[in-house]
Parts: structure tokens; C-alpha cells; sequence
């Protein structure tokens, strides 16, 4: 192997020549290795390899049935012997039953053969080693080299004794002999072992399958392919990584899994393996898995039973085996190869002294091996004891007193910590996933998380001096609680459960940060479970619980940021933080500019973390989901501009918009560019497109917005397609219909429009079929409805724009006689009486339309005048009140008090009802208290959206709300 | 899948930060769900089935961090540990095929542009040789021999394996160019 300076020397040499003409490598060759004619020789090698090795190594792997490669060879010669057929195959080639068929009788063989494609130079070494090996070795229990070549194709083979027999276990069973007669069989198997031995061979795969036993009865070992030399120096082949050895899991010996030294002692375990299935017709060990770090563990750690306590036996096996063989057998396999036999001579010899009645030596001093393996086991709580001891020598004070009972209490609750972290890394790891996909088995596993809640609390009360423990079980509370119920991930489904567990975690990371030592990591855990209340208690659709949990975690990380701005993971944090914050403020009638400040604060974390990793797919996705956010803030304040103060005023809130939008779209595209088969990037793609296309169009381009949107079309499309069954991908290509629709109406394109609102309702239809009460997907039906009718009825087509308004009231309908009925009803109920009540109105059917309206309107006002009416509640009475008809049940005054009480809740910080209220003064008929409400409306928006003086303020409001229909503004969804 | 997606991206982002036990926790999760979704095909006997894995790394990866699009993150460590799974997997099989010692399914590798002027057209490589060499070249020069492993095994374009491993593309390509010829040379038959 050459040496590093060497292969440096090799490389930047090869490097260089192989961007070289032929004639270019030599004249460089010749200058550089003058005086090295061994590295350009490496040079030429290599170079002339790379020149065949196109293709090589380009495709992925394939796995083919390999029955036509191993039928190749029947009947083909290898010298003078023919192949009959396949036997076997081992790591560099494969064994055949041959006939040598030119003499008298037929003399039976096998051959062993390197497989084509295989003769690397270091195969062919290890096949001669092993021919090397067999030659060495004559014992009439190893099977014998008789003979060996190259065949005419250049493949080298040897020709061995054919052994016609079956494994040594399989004959020991079929002939049902007695423990004597077995372990007379395992002593021959010794005798063939201790023979290589003594020839410093290690057969390193001793297992019942290379152990063949013929009619005549006697075991021949077999297989020398992974065997070595023993070297004086017992070098370990520090090469191959444990993992990569070649070994078989159930005779593996603990050094070869832990890639310890491989001496005779990793035979004399094998064959303790073996005595043991030749004993009891098991194995020692078990293997749930076959995983090879679970393979390892096992090996390494699960000290076997005694053979007499094997499963299956009968009792007089278990009295045969009792006793002194357990002890053999066990002496065989102990993990330490200090502990065995020193020698597989003294197994033998113990095995016959047990046959002959003699008291056997592994039975001497395996007292003391017990007690050693015993303290071993136990250090931390012999550390304990030897503390005590200490204490107590040295005279109780005060201090080590207390010393002691944290020394003791540290003892007994490492040791039970350690077996709840087993209970709920099982729970975590293991039995949730397997029970998952079992039905009905959420009862078992929300037992076994009650379970470990309960050793949790048990500990919780012992553990109250010992910092790093409170720290460990704060951890296993939040473990905990993300298996009952953490929102978008496998979960029980038990969030209040999840509440309580991250409540116990906060407590006692309080506890912690507000102690004596507090500990950064105490105070990063804290924010992460505060963060998850959070997010349990959005999901539980408790906004305001939510809010004041995510600002604390927000709070958290930004105190935490300040003295650690570099740390990156922090800054993260503190980004998903404030982006939560936001949601929760907004869903909360919160204070937008707030969110909006929240908002674009993530958004300049990420971009400055961007910097140094201009790639990292999370802070990209950051990025673009702080864009869209930013993106659908600014589309609001533009919406309430124009609906309020006339469409030139949104000019630039939507002008913001689109610019976050686009951000978004090209961050998104960029994400898909480098992965491009992920699911997830091609929805955030085809989202952030959608999201463009209509700010597009609402600036003023519905043109190029239709343009854009075509392909977001075409990839709902063709997710829908690739997985018909999942009823998430067919709504979202209705939504995309929807979508693709509006922007064509916008486009002056009504028919095409028109088309995709009626696929788009299509769809919803079906997929809502198997779940008629769905909530929000009845809401989008609701909404595409509402688009197609009011299209409809603005091209005059009345009766058609009423029935599709009906077939909105009918949806309310049906929800309402839902038990319980769908909170979505009302909403629903509200948005299709609304329009039809318009449109009856206003094409002289007054009196038809005065009674649902009417109705409508009390239910509205009912729900409003609660003392606990809610800021969406009273929202959507005022606008009733103000855009109703039949005109004469409009009540601007009435709209005031509402609206006033909405503004009120919000502390006046939240948009929309600010707006609102504007717009109720001025149709009361009080324009002056509606410029000072538009004041302190446009107060709420980012400050470039001011600018309007009183007198600006009230030509925008006469221009936009003197001659309003009431059309615009629909109900809001 | 053996652990909630969350405690996966924590592993990942220990193991980013130079946690090599958190790399051994991480490893039998990836190796599991991969040998999940390769098993249907590895088991599958009688014809032949492409594993490709870039879609089994994808795929695992979208299982494991979830699909969540805030959630996932790390996928270049992700994908580079999905690779050394995938070696495993893949050479684990190979081996129960020869332990199988019935001819029953191998895990072989194309190689037909490699001897083009040998009459079948195509020679099966076992995967066997070619980890065994990919071991010995880690022993020289351990980035070489993981850059094979990310764009074979784990079916990584020059540009993954470039940010995996934080070198440049450029870096990557000359590397693999050098480690193929030589592995070439260790296994190819002929001198």
C-alpha cells in the first residue's frame, strides 16, 4: 500500500496528465519522473485504467436474480474433471460438484472456483491463501485439497474431497442421538479445529453448515474462505471495519463484532455456540433483529442461559445438562477471551473428563468469575457504597451528610432514569411505530405513555438536588409529551395530555434556570417548551393561550441570542419563534403591524444566515415562508386600502406584495432546482407561483398572471394524477381550478373561467362525498359558488347566478343538520343568503328577498349583541348592517356600535375592523369621525402607506364608498 | 420508521455539529426505513428489479423528516448517511445471497461499457470485491473512497456529493475521476 506522501505524489500527478493528450502525458511524465520511475509506472497504471473505465461505477446497483449467472458453469470443464452442478457459493467464487469422467468409475469432486469478474490480484491472493491453507492442513476431519489449476480461462481453482453429507446439526437431530453420542461427534470436531490451530490457522466461521457429516458418519470441517493466518504478533486486520467483516451474526464471537483481536480463543467460542445447539437444538443467543448494531449489542452484552435452561428441553435433558456442562458451555462463551478456554485442546479435554465423570475445570473459580462480573454490573451503586463508606470514615458533618444523600439519591435515581428513559425511548423508538399500524392499538400505546408518566412523576419527586438529573427528566417530559401529541408529526392524539407533560418540563427548567446554577442548555430547552404549548394549543384552537405561550419562548430566544448573536442554532430558533408569533397574533386579533414586524425580523435572520450557507435547504425554506407571510400581509393592508380609500391607494401595498411573492417563487424554485425530486418543493414551487399570479393580477397585469399560473395548474395536475387515491392532492387541484379561474375572469376570459370554476366545484364535490361535513372543504365549495354566481350574475345571466347561489344556502343546510352541526355553517349560510338576498333585490324581487334576509340578519345580530361576542362575530354584523339588502334592513348607526366593540377588543391595533369602522361612520353620515377613524386606520399599515390629508381622505372616501353598491366587499371567508 | 421525524433532524443536526454518537443512533433509524422500502425489491425473486437509490433516499428522507416544509433541514447529512446505508444494505444482501449458497439472488453491477470487447457484452461484478476495495482505498484516502460511496451507493449527482462533503463540484469530479480508475484497477479482470 503506498504511503500518504506517496499517493499525494500520485494524485496531483495523475490530475494533471489526465487532462493531457497522450503525447502531452509522456513529455510530462518524462520531465517529472526522471528519477522515479516506480511513481510514473503508477502514473501509466492508473492512467491506462482510466482510459478502460468509462461507464465504470455510473449506473446504481442492480439486483437480478442470479439463477441464470449460477447455471452458466454446469457442464463446462475445468481440466479433466466436468461440472455437474452448483454447491455452493462463497465470497470470491463458488464450489461445484464435479466428475472425472475419463477414467473407469466416476470419482466424485468439488471444485472450488473464483468467479469471473472476480480475480482481482487480492481475491486471487486470498484463494491461494486458502489452497494454501487446505494443502497445509491433514486431518481425517477437514476436508482434503486433492488437486489444483488454472482453468483454460485463466480462473484459478482447487479440487477438494467431496463430502456428501448434512450439517452437523441436521444429523445430530435426524439420528435423535443422545448427549453422549453428540458430544463424541463435537470432540472430532475439536480434534479438526485444535489441528489448524496448531498449523496457526483461525477458521473464524465455524457454524453448523461447515460441518458436514457424511453416511459413515464422521465430520468433516469445511470452507477455509475467510480463515487466516495467525501472525506471532496477532496483528488485528485494522483495514475492515468491524461491520465489514465477513462473519456469521450467530456464531460471531464479541471481538469480531467489536473488531477486537481475532486469536483461537474466536474459535473456541464458535464452538461453544455450536456444543450448545449440538446440546439443546438452539442458540445461545437471541436475535429480535437483524439490524447489525442490534445484532451487535446482543453479542456484546446479553450473556446467554445456561444450556439446561434452554427452551424446549425436556427434563431429563435438563438434568443431563445441568450442572458441569452449563458450565463448560458457558465458560465457551464468555464475552472477555481471557475468560474462555485457553485452548481448544482444554475444551476437548473438559468435554471428555464430563463424558468420563471426572469434575470438570469450568466449573473452578467460576464462583469468582460471578462475583467479578457482579461488581462489574453494578459500579455505579458500588461507587455509591464506597462513598458512604468514605463519609462515614472521615465523620458525619453537616456537609457530607448532605453530600451523601445527593450521592445516594444519584445512585438510585440514575439507575431508575436510565429505566424510564428505556420505557419511553421504547415507547418512542419501538412500540409506537410497530403498534401504529396495528388498529386499535392507540388504547395500548396511550397505556404505555401513562406508564412512563407515571415513573416520570415518581422520579420527579425523588430527584430535587441534583441539577443534571432535573435537566434529564425535563427532557423525557418533552419526549414524552411529543409522543402524546405534537402537531404535525405521529402522534397519540392526546394534546391536552402533551400540554400537561410540556408543563411538567417548563416547571422544572424554571426551577433550574431560576437556581443557582442556571445553565444556558436549561434555558434553550425551556424555549422549546414553551415553544410546543405553543403550537398544542393553536392546534386545540385556543389562540390566546397560544399566543402567550409562543411569546414567552419568543421572549426566551431573544434574551438568549443577545449574549450568543453568533451561535446560529439560537437565531433559528429565535426566526421560527417570531414567525409563529406572528401567526398567533394575527389568528388572535392581534396587532398586525406587530406580526408584520415579526414577520420581516425572521426574514432578516435567515437572509444573514443565508450568507455564510447560501444552499442550507432550511433557512431557504425560511426564507420563502417569511416572504409569503410578508407577501399576504401587505395583500390584506392593499385589499382593506382599496375596499376603504379606492384602488390607487393599494397600488403600492400590492406592489410589496408582489415583490415578497416573487421572492418566494424564485427562493422555492431554487430549492426544487437542487432536489429536484421532492415532493415538498414542488408544492412550495407551485404555492408561491399561485400566490405571484394573483398579485400579478391584481397589479394590474392579469394577462401575464394567467400566463404564469398555466404550469401551477398543470403540476396540481399531475399530483393529482400520480396519486388518485389521496383525496389531500384532488382538493388541492380543485383549489387550483378555483385559482386558474379567477385569474381568467380577471383576464376578461369568462367562458375559460367560467369552465375552471365548474371543474373546481366538480372536484370538490366528489372528494367531499366520502366527508359531506367536512368543514373547510365545504367552505372552499362555498367559496367557488360564490365566484362563478357573482360572474354570472355580472353577465347578466340571473337565473343561472341564482341557482348556483341556492346551491350555497343548500350547503349551509346541510351542515347546520349535521349533530353537532359544523361550526363552518354559519359562515357558509351567511355567504349564500348574502348574495342571494342581493340579487333578488336588485332585479325587483324585493319581497322574496326580505325574509331570508331578515332572518339572516338576526342571526348575525343575535350573535353579536353577547357580551362575549367575539371580534369576527361583531365583524360580520356591522358588515351586514352596512351591505345588506334589501337596502331598508341596512343600519349604518347599529354598524357603529358594532364595529366600535370590535376595535375596542383589539386594543384598536388590529386592520380590519379599523377599517370597518371607517366605513361605518361614513355611511352613518359622520364623515368627520370617519377621516379620523381613516387616520387611525392607515396609522395600523406601515408608515409609507400615510401621506393622505383630511381633505385627500375624504375625496378617496366619497369616491370609493358615495357610490358603492355593497358589491365589493363580499362577506369575508 | 423508527423514531418521530423530530428526534431524526435532532440527530442530524448533532451529527452536523460533529456528534459522532449521533451518527450511530441516527444510522440503524436510516438503514431500517431503507431497508423497508428496499425489501419489497431485494426480496422479490426470479427478475430482475433496478434499485435506484436516489429514489429510495428521497423517498426515505421525505418519510423521515417528514413532509412538513418547515421541518425538514440537514438533507445534505441526511443524504450522506442514507449513502453509507445503502452501501450496507446492499452488501448485506450480497452477502445472504452467498451465504444463501443456493444461487439464489446477488446483488451484481453492471459493467458492459467497462470490457468492450468481451464477447457477452456485460460482466457482473459482485458488490462483495467492490466494498471490500472501497475499504482499502478508505485506508489511503478516505474522501475518495466517500465519494464513491455518495454517488454509487447513494446515487448522488456531483453536485450533492459536493455539498455533502462541502468541496467544491470541481473538487468532486477530479476526485471520482482518480478513485474510479483505481478501483477500476482492483477489480476490473485483466492486468
Amino acid at each position: 500500500m503506498p504511503d500518504q506522501d506517496r499517493w499525494r505524489a500520485l494524485e496531483q500527478l495523475f490530475d494533471e496528465a489526465v487532462e493531457l493528450d497522450v503525447a502531452s502525458r509522456a513529455a510530462l511524465l518524462d520531465r517529472v519522473c526522471a528519477a522515479d520511475p516506480s511513481l510514473r509506472a503508477g502514473v501509466e497504471r492508473l492512467l491506462a485504467w482510466h482510459g478502460r473505465a468509462a461507464g465504470f461505477l455510473e449506473r446504481p446497483p442492480l439486483a437480478v436474480a442470479g439463477e441464470a449467472a449460477s447455471g452458466e458453469r454446469a457442464g463446462a470443464r475445468i481440466g479433466p474433471y466436468r461440472l455437474v452442478r452448483e454447491l455452493g457459493r462463497g465470497g470470491m467464487g463458488a464450489v461445484y460438484l464435479a466428475e472425472r469422467d475419463d477414467e473407469q468409475y466416476r470419482h466424485q469432486v468439488a471444485i472450488k472456483l473464483v468467479k469471473g469478474g472476480l480475480d482481482t490480484e487480492a481475491i486471487v491472493r486470498r484463494f491461494r491463501s486458502e489452497r494454501q491453507m487446505l494443502a497445509t492442513l491433514n486431518h481425517p476431519n477437514i476436508t482434503k485439497l486433492l488437486d489444483g489449476g488454472t482453468s483454460d480461462d485463466g480462473l484459478p481453482y482447487f479440487v477438494l474431497e467431496y463430502v456428501d453429507g448434512v450439517p452437523i446439526d441436521q444429523y445430530c437431530e435426524a439420528g435423535a442421538l443422545d448427549v453422549a453420542q453428540r458430544l463424541a461427534l463435537f470432540g472430532q470436531v475439536c480434534a479438526a479445529v485444535d489441528h489448524a490451530h496448531r498449523h496457526l490457522i483461525v477458521h473464524r466461521d465455524i457454524k453448523a453448515g461447515n460441518i458436514l457429516v457424511g453416511a459413515d458418519g464422521v465430520p468433516k470441517l469445511l470452507d477455509f474462505g475467510i480463515a487466516k493466518w495467525l501472525d506471532p504478533e496477532m496483528r488485528v486486520d485494522a483495514t475492515i471495519p468491524a461491520p465489514f467483516r465477513p462473519m456469521t451474526p450467530e456464531y460471531a464471537s464479541p471481538e469480531q463484532v467489536s473488531g477486537g483481536a481475532i486469536t483461537t480463543a474466536t474459535d473456541v467460542y464458535s464452538l461453544g455456540v455450536l456444543l450448545y445447539r449440538l446440546t439443546t437444538g438452539r442458540l445461545p443467543l437471541e436475535f429480535a433483529s437483524h439490524q447489525p448494531h442490534a445484532i451487535a449489542n446482543v453479542i456484546l452484552e446479553q450473556d446467554p442461559r445456561p444450556p439446561s435452561e434452554a427452551e424446549g428441553l425436556n427434563e431429563a435433558r435438563r438434568r443431563r445438562l445441568r450442572g458441569d456442562l452449563d458450565s463448560i458451555v458457558l465458560k465457551t462463551l464468555r464475552k472477555d477471551p481471557a475468560d474462555r478456554y485457553g485452548s481448544v485442546e482444554q475444551l476437548s479435554q473438559d468435554v471428555h473428563r464430563y463424558l468420563t465423570g471426572l469434575p470438570v475445570l469450568a466449573r473452578k473459580g467460576s464462583l469468582q468469575y460471578r462475583v467479578v462480573k457482579f461488581v462489574r454490573r453494578h459500579k455505579t451503586a458500588a461507587a455509591a457504597g464506597v462513598g458512604v463508606l468514605l463519609t462515614l470514615a472521615a465523620g458525619v458533618s453537616a456537609t457530607t451528610w448532605e453530600a451523601h444523600v445527593a450521592q445516594v439519591e444519584r445512585g438510585r435515581a440514575e439507575r431508575r432514569l436510565r429505566d424510564v428513559r428505556q420505557i419511553t425511548n421504547s415507547l418512542i423508538v419501538e412500540f409506537n411505530d410497530a403498534l401504529a399500524t396495528l388498529p386499535g392499538s392507540t388504547a395500548t400505546r396511550a397505556l404505555l405513555a401513562r406508564r412512563a408518566l407515571e415513573y416520570l412523576d415518581e422520579l420527579a419527586k425523588e430527584v430535587t438536588t441534583d441539577a443534571s438529573l432535573q435537566r434529564e427528566l425535563a427532557v423525557t417530559y418533552q419526549k414524552v409529551g411529543d409522543l402524546q401529541g405534537l402537531p404535525y408529526q405521529a402522534n397519540l392524539g392526546d394534546t391536552a395530555g402533551a400540554r400537561a407533560s410540556y408543563q411538567k418540563s417548563v416547571a422544572i427548567l424554571e426551577r433550574l434556570s431560576a437556581g443557582p446554577s442556571p445553565d444556558t442548555s436549561d434555558t434553550v430547552a425551556l424555549g422549546t417548551a414553551y415553544q410546543r404549548i405553543g403550537s398544542v394549543l393553536t392546534r386545540m384552537n385556543e389562540p390566546s393561550g397560544a399566543l402567550a405561550n409562543l411569546r414567552k419562548a419568543l421572549q426566551i430566544r431573544e434574551r438568549l441570542v443577545k449574549p450568543h448573536p453568533d451561535d446560529r442554532e439560537l437565531r433559528q430558533q429565535l426566526a421560527e419563534s417570531s414567525v409563529s408569533t406572528g401567526d398567533a397574533l394575527l389568528s388572535s386579533q392581534g396587532d398586525t403591524l406587530e406580526a408584520m414586524s415579526l414577520y420581516d425580523r425572521a426574514r432578516a435572520i435567515r437572509q444573514a444566515l443565508l450568507a455564510t450557507t447560501p444552499d442550507d435547504p432550511r433557512l431557504l425554506n425560511g426564507l420563502a415562508e417569511s416572504h409569503h407571510r410578508l407577501g399576504a400581509i401587505f395583500e390584506t393592508f392593499g385589499d382593506l386600502l382599496a375596499d376603504t380609500l379606492g384602488p390607487a391607494n393599494a397600488t403600492k401595498s400590492f406592489r410589496q406584495s408582489l415583490a415578497h411573492h416573487r421572492e418566494a417563487m424564485v427562493i422555492a424554485t431554487r430549492l426544487l432546482t437542487n432536489d429536484a425530486n421532492n415532493m415538498g418543493f414542488r408544492r412550495l414551487v407551485a404555492d408561491a407561483t399561485g400566490e405571484t399570479a394573483r398579485l400579478v393580477a391584481k397589479s394590474g397585469s392579469p394577462g401575464e398572471a394567467v400566463d404564469l399560473y398555466r404550469p401551477v395548474l398543470t403540476s396540481f395536475e399531475s399530483l393529482a394524477a400520480a396519486d388518485p387515491a389521496n383525496q389531500e392532492a384532488g382538493f388541492d387541484l380543485s383549489v387550483s381550478h378555483r385559482d386558474f379561474g379567477v385569474l381568467l375572469e380577471r383576464h376578461g376570459d369568462r367562458a375559460d373561467a367560467e369552465r375552471h370554476y365548474r371543474q373546481s366545484i366538480a372536484i370538490s364535490e366528489r372528494t367531499l362525498a366520502t366527508d359531506p361535513t367536512n368543514g373547510e372543504r365545504n367552505l372552499i365549495l362555498a367559496g367557488t359558488y360564490a365566484m362563478l354566481g357573482d360572474m354570472l350574475a355580472k353577465s347578466g345571466n340571473t337565473a343561472a347566478a341564482e341557482a348556483t347561489y341556492r346551491k350555497i344556502v343548500a350547503l349551509g343546510d346541510r351542515l347546520r343538520a349535521g349533530s353537532p352541526p359544523s361550526p363552518s355553517w354559519r359562515i357558509v349560510y351567511g355567504t349564500g343568503v348574502w348574495r342571494l338576498t342581493n340579487l333578488l333585490d336588485r332585479h325587483g324581487r324585493a319581497a322574496e328577498a326580505a325574509v331570508p334576509a331578515d332572518a339572516e340578519m338576526a342571526l348575525e345580530r343575535a350573535s353579536a349583541d353577547r357580551t362575549t361576542a367575539s371580534v369576527q362575530e361583531l365583524f360580520n354584523a356591522a358588515q351586514l348592517l352596512l351591505t345588506c339588502r334589501p337596502v331598508g334592513l341596512r343600519d349604518p348607526r347599529a354598524a357603529v356600535a358594532y364595529a366600535e366593540r370590535a376595535v375596542a377588543l383589539t386594543g384598536g391595533k388590529q386592520a380590519l375592523p379599523a377599517f370597518l369602522l371607517v366605513r361605518a361612520y361614513y355611511e352613518s353620515g359622520d364623515v368627520d369621525k370617519a377621516v379620523k377613524a381613516a387616520h387611525a386606520a392607515l396609522a395600523l399599515l406601515p408608515t409609507s402607506f400615510g401621506g393622505l390629508d383630511d381633505a385627500g381622505i375624504r375625496r378617496q372616501l366619497a369616491a370609493t364608498l358615495g357610490s358603492q353598491e355593497g358589491h365589493a366587499s363580499a362577506v369575508r371567508r | 420508521m423508527a423514531e418521530s421525524p423530530g428526534d431524526v433532524t435532532r440527530l442530524l443536526q448533532a451529527w452536523g455539529n460533529g456528534d459522532q454518537e449521533a451518527l450511530n443512533k441516527l444510522l440503524p433509524h436510516i438503514y431500517d426505513e431503507l431497508r423497508r422500502l428496499a425489501g419489497s425489491q431485494l426480496r422479490r425473486e426470479g427478475s430482475p428489479h433496478t434499485l435506484q437509490p436516489t429514489a429510495l433516499v428521497h423517498e426515505a428522507y421525505l418519510r423521515l423528516a417528514g413532509q412538513d416544509r418547515t421541518r425538514w433541514q440537514n438533507r445534505a447529512h441526511f443524504l450522506g448517511v442514507a449513502a453509507q446505508a445503502m452501501r450496507r444494505i446492499l452488501i448485506d444482501h450480497a452477502r445472504a445471497g452467498h451465504a444463501a449458497k443456493r444461487g439464489g439472488d446477488v446483488v451484481k453491477v453492471a459493467l458492459d461499457d467497462v470490457e468492450a470487447g468481451q464477447s457477452s457484452g456485460e460482466t457482473d461484478l459482485d458488490l462483495v470485491a467492490l466494498d471490500a476495495a472501497l475499504t482499502r482505498l478508505a485506508a489511503i484516502d478516505p474522501q475518495k473512497s466517500r465519494i464513491v460511496e455518495l454517488r454509487f451507493f447513494g446515487g448522488l449527482s456531483v453536485d450533492e456529493v459536493a455539498e455533502v462533503l462541502n468541496l467544491s463540484p470541481r473538487t468532486v469530479a477530479r476526485q471520482w475521476q482518480m478513485a474510479r480508475a483505481w478501483l477500476y484497477g482492483e477489480i476490473a479482470p485483466g492486468p
